[in-house]
């Protein structure tokens, strides 16, 4: 099977792209990598009457340096992150989660603002912006809105864009000098999307956890954020009893789906065990930097 | 079996680079699909939604009104027509003796559909999407049936039947050996070893999804048929005889470069057969672009055998007989090579490596409502191999015995060779238990401890495996012709009827030819895949380079002789005063000579040609030795090669790169069966793994490295080249490897077997259910 019929329309402004989203009265989809909604076309999944292209719009691909905060264009490529140096001082989480993200061939077209647009609840940018308090910066025809990215991913594949919105800039808040951090996957096979993962970042301060970040992908109908396991562990000495008390909270609050490949409880297992080394990873991280 | 001059023996085979690549790694290789649209009609089948369905009506009107559409054809129009349908190879019995009764395969459904993604019509129109378009426009109307997806579900009493001639489901069925004298010796064995085991329903994986192109040379009314096929020259006659009842030479089948076949792309489908039957009635050229999902549900799939196997041993674990009972599933319908697989080709080689004269097999072919079961790489020898060495290494667990022990117990041993298994098959040579040997050292066997300590050290269980596998090769076709010719503008030409599809047999052809007529291997061209050119059984079976390059061994020898005679006339001396070497051909102890490309300058079409024939005695017997070590973590489930090493005896290799990758293929879709692949349907018969999102082939980054050894010291006798067919023996050693060394890290928590895919989930439901019940 190939696309059902579209018309193609590549936008030169954000301003023409959300004017052709609007014209298409909510028809109209925005094609920038095309990693996901080329295989959806073609298996006859979407019929969009228009695909507006993107990808000659200037200035959409670009990762910034903005003091608190690292700007991204949505048209930057996964692999312009996985390789951006500024990625790798700042975010480095989020530069180790790149590497897991499919593979080479899809890395170099597929581009954050589909991605995150997209909202795979198994993708690893969508759990990224969850975990680094990523700011969304929303245009349509009336004009801008920012939203936070926890506000963001409303179930599988659904996100707050309004059929007339586009995402025009993400910004993902810096790592402070000192932060642990850890990346945790399994999927099937390396690049598929993943079966649990988890990505951690906190800070140790003085023997206690602070600043305890946890995100979760592949375990529900959006990435989340296990909050009451970060709660359970903040200004707590880093212990087994804790990090057990965390990783149970974590295995209660998660409604994995069951699928070909993994059923329900098998996710839930495993998001706990991935929880627990991402866990002991970052501490370790954590700790060596408040020695350093 | 031709004998041949021992320089024509390539006992120093050269790891010669592929001559193929540079063409197709550049984007210059010439598929199906690179072919120019000039005006052809595009061909797009409507497929099955359902399982099983009776078809009420199609109402095609709509279809045929929407613009451009050229035809639409249904199944009825077939009938009408008179097309015929295609080959079931039905020569087998039904258990209760009657003649196996099968449906037809028809090339579109008529009054039934048996299984999900079975065409029922096909619209034919300007452009791809019209009559894409079109196909969506076309209603049927289905009267959904009771469908059966697993064949041992099939063969239940009540269950859903697939075909009404066969109402238990049991297409044909086989008996080998001594049922009575296996009972006997079983009552009375000091140990009897029981295992349930299966080699699931797999999808073979070309890069290259068929496709097919039809026309009609205007000035002889010839059907030239643009197709991917391993085996041309059947594709051409099966077209003819079976299908379009005309002449088969008035059917031109022609190739190009094949992105891979695997033993998926022999015979005729369906799909060939209806463009070229649109081609025929509507005058035009008509094409059809296979995508991936058309392979996913409309390709031949491959294994299905789920079997129980026990052995009666010895307390010295010698096994003193061998019981498999064994059902194959075969899809809805008889592929041409869907009975002799499961009935015929694994019992080839169900005895392995081993002497294990006492058998019996009981064998069912079952239909199911699902895609047909055909040839992929090692057909029936894989399941049949991975069964005696599951087995194999139960046992020796069982009996508390060294896996390597309980094999060389029960190996054949040098001096029985050739040897006569249980099936009736003859071993010409092997060196079993030395094979053994080696591998152990190349995989540093000793070194095993320590490096398990280690991985327990880090929380992972670690475990070996250990495979002998031996594989029948030649696809009982054992005569092969070439024609080789001489030009004038100084090249050599080669035109046989096998079908390189990946293997690199431009390579290994133009090698030998290069070898024995001492001619630059640039100045040689291969040509294949052309039935007006070269007719021949095909590339199947591991065949084409010990029958096929027989053949051009023994082309290389008649086009010397026949440069010999032609260069006495011309050098006016007796033959046996002429020698050759390296393109001249001198009157000896004389500066007299004349190249073999002048003397082509005065034979007909400018070129010096001879047609040879070649032949061997029967089947080569490769065989080998695979040892993996793989770490498991416990609580992922995951399961990681980290070990991989081969040695294998294809007796005398060409080119020994060409045979490693080989190897290195094949194993790479071994562990895809062991722990990654496996084919799934809904109860309703719908497929699940209809793509690679959810059909997981490995990838580059989930193989371990392969290290591969080649040993010719029992090189084969069963054809002059001393060579044995190499292309399967990697899938065929390596499932049966990876699940033993599975199995042997979870054996300590008392888990006896899984079946592949050896996935994460499996292998950690089993852990926790042994947990569960040690506690």
């Amino acid at each position: 099977m190939k696309p059902p019929p579209f018309d193609y329309f590549a936008a030169d402004s954000i301003e023409a792209a959300v004017q052709a989203l609007a014209d298409a009265g909510g028809d109209g989809k925005i094609i920038a990598g095309g990693q996901s909604l080329m295989p959806m076309l073609n298996f006859r999944l979407l019929r969009p009457s228009v695909l507006i292209d993107i990808n000659r719009i200037p200035d959409l691909a670009y990762v910034r340096d903005d003091g608190e905060c690292i700007r991204i264009g949505p048209l930057t490529r996964h692999r312009t992150l996985e390789t951006s140096s500024l990625v790798a001082e700042q975010l480095p989480v989020l530069h180790e989660a790149m590497g897991y993200v499919a593979h080479l061939a899809i890395r170099n077209r597929g581009t954050i603002g589909g991605s995150l647009s997209h909202a795979d609840p198994a993708a690893e940018l969508p759990m990224m912006s969850l975990l680094l308090d990523a700011r969304l910066e929303i245009q349509s025809l009336s004009g801008r809105r920012t939203i936070d990215a926890r506000d963001f991913f409303l179930g599988a594949l659904t996100t707050d864009l309004d059929e007339g919105e586009m995402l025009v800039e993400v910004r993902l808040t810096k790592l402070r000098k000192g932060t642990g951090w850890a990346f945790e996957e399994v999927a099937r096979r390396s690049g598929d999307f993943a079966l649990a993962s988890v990505g951690i970042t906190l800070s140790h301060d003085d023997g206690k956890i602070s600043n305890v970040r946890i995100g979760l992908m592949g375990v529900g109908e959006t990435p989340m954020r296990a909050t009451d396991a970060e709660s359970l562990l903040a200004g707590q000495p880093f212990s087994e009893t804790v990090v057990t008390a965390a990783v149970d909270s974590i295995r209660r609050t998660v409604e994995p789906n069951t699928d070909l490949h993994a059923s329900s409880d098998y996710r839930r297992h495993l998001v706990g065990v991935l929880a627990e080394q991402a866990l002991s990873k970052a501490w370790q991280r954590a700790t060596q930097a408040a020695h350093d | 079996m031709n004998i041949l001059p021992s320089n024509l023996r390539f006992g120093a085979g050269q790891p010669v680079k592929r001559l193929e690549d540079q063409r197709l790694v550049t984007g210059r290789g010439r598929y199906i699909d690179d072919k120019p649209a000039d005006g052809a009609l595009w061909l797009v089948l409507l497929r099955s939604p359902h399982a099983h369905a009776r078809i009420r009506a199609i109402d095609t009107e709509a279809a045929r009104a929407m613009p451009g559409v050229a035809a639409v054809f249904t199944g009825a129009d077939l009938v009408a027509d008179d097309i015929g349908t295609l080959p079931t190879l039905a020569i087998f019995k039904r258990p209760d003796g009657a003649d196996m009764n099968v449906p037809p395969r028809r090339l579109l459904a008529h009054d039934v559909v048996r299984f999900a993604g079975e065409a029922v019509a096909a619209v034919i129109a300007p452009t791809q999407s019209a009559a894409q378009a079109a196909a969506e426009a076309i209603a049927v109307d289905y009267e959904v049936l009771p469908s059966v997806t697993d064949p041992v579900a099939a063969v239940a009493p009540g269950a859903p039947v697939v075909w009404s001639g066969a109402p238990d489901n049991i297409a044909a069925a086989m008996n080998y050996g001594d049922a009575a004298a296996v009972e006997k010796a079983f009552a009375a064995a000091k140990h009897v070893v029981s295992l349930d085991v299966a080699s699931q329903r797999l999808v073979p994986s070309a890069m290259e999804p068929r496709s097919t192109i039809a026309e009609i040379e205007k000035a002889t009314g010839r059907l030239i048929l643009h197709v991917q096929s391993q085996t041309p020259t059947s594709t051409r006659d099966l077209l003819a005889e079976a299908i379009l009842k005309r002449p088969k030479e008035s059917i031109q089948v022609r190739v190009g470069d094949l992105g891979g076949g695997f033993g998926q792309k022999t015979s005729l489908y369906p799909e060939d057969g209806i463009v070229a039957y649109a081609a025929a009635k509507l005058g035009r050229k008509v094409r059809w672009r296979g995508e991936r999902t058309d392979e996913f549900v409309g390709g031949t799939h491959g294994r299905d055998l789920t079997s129980t196997a026990e052995f009666a041993l010895n307390e010295k674990g010698r096994v003193l007989a061998f019981r498999v009972r064994s059902i194959g599933g075969t899809g809805a319908y008889l592929s041409g090579t869907g009975a002799i697989i499961p009935l015929v080709l694994g019992p080839f080689v169900a005895t392995g490596v081993y002497d294990l004269p006492l058998i019996h097999f009981d064998i069912k072919a079952v239909m199911t409502n699902t895609a047909p079961v055909g040839a992929y790489r090692g057909a029936g020898r894989p399941e049949a191999v991975f069964v005696v060495e599951r087995l194999m290494d139960a046992a020796a667990r069982q009996l508390g015995m060294d896996p390597r022990a309980i094999r060389k117990v029960n190996f054949i041993k040098p001096s029985q060779l050739p040897y006569t298994n249980a099936a009736g098959q003859v071993y010409d040579s092997g060196a079993f238990a030395h094979l053994l040997d080696r591998a152990t050292e190349l995989a540093d066997w000793d070194g095993y401890a320590a490096r398990k300590k280690a991985a327990k050290k880090k929380g992972l269980l670690y475990g070996r495996g250990l495979t002998s596998y031996i594989e029948w090769t030649g696809g009982r076709a054992h005569t092969e012709k070439v024609s080789l010719h001489a030009t004038a503008e100084g090249r050599i030409v080669l035109h046989s009827g096998t079908q390189a599809m990946g293997q690199g047999l431009e390579t290994s052809y133009a090698q030998m030819i290069s070898a024995s007529l001492g001619v630059a291997i640039d100045k040689i061209d291969v040509v294949q895949g052309d039935t007006d050119l070269a007719q021949g059984f095909g590339s199947v079976g591991s065949r084409s380079l010990f029958v096929g390059g027989t053949a051009v061994a023994v082309s290389a020898t008649d086009l010397i002789a026949k440069a010999r005679e032609k260069a006495s006339h011309v050098l006016e001396t007796s033959v046996e005063d002429i020698d050759y070497s390296d393109g001249w051909l001198t009157v000896v102890g004389t500066d007299r000579r004349v190249s073999l490309f002048e003397i082509a300058k005065d034979e007909k079409g400018a070129r010096l040609s001879v047609d040879s024939t070649g032949e061997v005695d029967g089947p080569s017997w490769p065989n080998g030795v695979h040892i993996c070590e793989v770490e498991i973590d416990p609580e992922t489930g995951v399961t990681n090669v980290v070990r991989y090493t081969t040695v294998d005896d294809v007796g005398v290799a060409v080119n020994p790169m060409l045979v490693a990758g080989q190897v290195h293929g094949g194993v790479a879709q071994g562990i895809g069966q062991a722990l990654y692949e496996g084919v799934t349907y809904s109860p309703e018969g719908q497929l699940l793994t209809a793509s690679y999102q959810d059909y997981c082939v490995p990838r580059a980054s989930d193989l371990p490295p392969i290290s591969v050894t080649l040993d010719d010291s029992a090189s084969c006798r069963t054809n002059p080249l001393g060579a044995k067919g190499c292309g399967e023996s990697g899938a065929i050693g390596g499932p049966p490897c990876i699940a033993n060394g599975v199995m042997d890290a979870l054996s300590p928590l008392g888990i006896k077997t899984i079946n592949t895919p050896l996935s994460p989930i499996k292998v950690w439901q089993a852990i926790q259910n042994a947990g569960s019940s040690a506690a």
